[in-house]
């Protein structure tokens, strides 16, 4: 027997995702306007213990950076579009000084008052042995987002003998944070 | 600071300065002295001072580097 019709809703128990004839989700689906990725990132280079990184914030501008939804950056501090899981992530390129096996550390810091008060969301460690030495360090944090006016997201840097120095570029991503939308809270 | 690159830019001597994110560009891909700003209140060193700078530590890098 050919079937020219299945009932779906009846066979199927839970929700049952609705489409509106192929253009756009409507519910039951990661919808794709709801989704975002953002990317930022240091344009100039800089020495030394650093919370938070405040300065020479630029939204990445070469070969497509997939802005949908972007994230809103003042001096380091970054806030949401919209509540959400997002997956934020930290890529810093660090080289080093005369210092022998120091420790470069990296923090991803949130806010959950608008602002008022910081704490450490993910940290990573590097090692750096002296002078010509060079290593990157990235990190991840998913956050649900449950009120844009008060999420803050900042970034961090410091090292053992405050000699560090920190590797940007304009033009390519050196140091840069991606915040990405993942789907609904 | 003796690097694995050879220093080619003022801002290679820029991060020599001070430290912190005292300094940066008015035009982030158009890095020359004239764009050069300082975010952090202190003293803007002179063009020489920047050019002179990044001879030295070019110089240092020569030196390090068997030049």
């Amino acid at each position: 027997m050919a079937l020219s019709k299945i009932d779906v809703a009846n066979m199927l128990t839970g929700a049952t995702p609705v489409a509106n004839g192929g253009t756009a989700l409507t519910s039951g689906f990661v919808n794709g306007s709801a989704l975002g990725i953002d990317t930022w990132r240091i344009t100039s280079n800089f020495q030394g213990n650093t919370d938070p990184v405040t300065a020479n914030w630029e939204r990445d501008d070469t070969y497509g950076n997939g802005v949908s939804n972007g994230m809103t950056e003042s001096s380091g501090i970054f806030t949401f579009p919209s509540t959400g899981f997002w997956l934020v992530t930290a890529h810093f390129q660090f080289s080093g000084d005369s210092g022998d096996n120091i420790y470069v550390l990296l923090n991803i810091n949130v806010s959950t008052n608008g602002g008022t008060g910081y704490s450490d969301a993910a940290f990573g460690y590097t090692n750096l042995d002296g002078s010509g030495e060079y290593a990157k360090t990235s990190i991840q944090k998913v956050l649900d987002v449950t009120d844009t006016s008060n999420f803050r997201v900042s970034f961090t840097t410091s090292s053992q003998d405050n000699n560090h120095y920190v590797q940007t570029d304009t033009n390519q991503n050196a140091s840069y944070a991606i915040f990405q939308r993942l789907g609904d809270t | 600071m003796v690097q694995k690159f050879k220093p080619s830019h003022i801002e290679d001597y820029l991060v020599t300065v001070r430290k912190g994110q005292w300094f940066g560009w008015t035009d982030s891909k158009n890095k020359i002295y004239a764009n050069l700003i300082v975010h952090d209140g202190g003293s803007k060193p002179t063009e020489k001072q920047c050019t002179d700078g990044l001879k030295s530590l070019q110089d240092a890098w020569d030196t390090a580097n068997g030049g």
